[in-house]
């Protein structure tokens, strides 16, 4: 086994402090840094104040295609994609990067809990990667959007120039229409 | 408005243009890059340059900084604004986001 570095170590520490702190879960932490789980979960429990949770990542793709999602992740996908080609930025660093934009993008309600928290950007990058979903560009305003990378793309349009008629028309929509 | 008044406005828009885009990329590199759409050599020229090239640089008569984004993303941005659709905020960055970057 190779000689442990105390510095590798430290980064590796740092790492996980900071993806702690962005919200990320234990699973993203196990993979992206080389420390043992039992030190992942003492850390977790240390600056969250709580246990880590337990189950299974969110594994699915079709979330990223309903409406709301859907344009946070094309959001987050397009500064991840823009950041890995033009900012030489590479893994889980362009992750943190792009996600800290996004989060700086959603200045309007800093409280809320984002719609696309550091784990599901995390694997929405992985299914990126993977080759399961990829940037379509719509034919009408020319962004990219979110599509499974297998489904026909001629003559795609994105959710915001064709909006589905119950977007954005949730109960809490519903409920901070009603306070204001 | 007269030339001269108009050549002055122009200067004056470099030069605010440019000392924010170098006062942006001290602060945040990598963030700055994404926001003003440029690569990463003219990011490191733009926030190499002394204060002097700068003011020599805006004083031209041509506008340094130019639309990002082409008509069909513009029609869009309208159309969104003048329906009051939610998220038009999020549709212009991700449409600004898509367009090739400055070179």
């Amino acid at each position: 086994m190779a000689q442990k570095s105390l510095v590798s170590e430290a980064q590796d520490t740092q790492l996980a402090i900071q993806l702690i702190e962005m919200g990320a879960r234990l699973q993203v932490l196990e993979s992206e840094t080389s420390l043992s789980r039992e030190r992942l979960i003492k850390l977790y429990k240390e600056v969250r104040g709580e246990s880590p949770p337990k189950g299974l990542l969110p594994f699915s793709t079709d979330w990223f295609t309903t409406w709301m999602p859907n344009i946070h992740g094309s959001l987050f996908a397009n500064i991840y994609s823009y950041l890995t080609q033009h900012a030489g930025l590479t893994g889980i660093h362009a992750t943190m990067q792009a996600y800290r934009l996004y989060r700086q993008h959603e200045v309007d309600e800093p409280n809320e809990e984002p719609v696309l928290g550091l784990t599901r950007a995390w694997t929405l990058v992985r299914f990126m990667e993977c080759g399961m979903l990829s940037l379509v560009p719509c034919k009408q305003c020319g962004g990219k959007f979110l599509a499974h990378s297998h489904d026909l793309h001629e003559g795609f349009v994105c959710g915001m120039c064709n909006v589905p008629s119950r977007a954005g028309k949730t109960r809490r929509a519903a409920a901070l229409l009603e306070a204001a | 408005m007269d030339m001269q008044s108009l050549q002055a406005e122009i200067h004056e828009a470099n030069l605010t243009y440019l000392l924010l885009a170098q006062q942006m990329l001290l602060a945040d590199r990598v963030g700055a890059m994404y926001r003003l759409g440029i690569n990463a050599e003219l990011a490191d020229i733009l926030s190499k340059m002394s204060a002097a090239s700068l003011m020599k640089m805006a004083q031209t008569d041509m506008l340094i900084a130019r639309f990002r984004l082409d008509e069909r993303a513009v029609l869009g941005m309208l159309n969104d604004y003048s329906k009051d659709r939610p998220m038009a905020k999020t549709h212009s960055a991700i449409m600004l986001a898509t367009q090739p970057i400055e070179a």
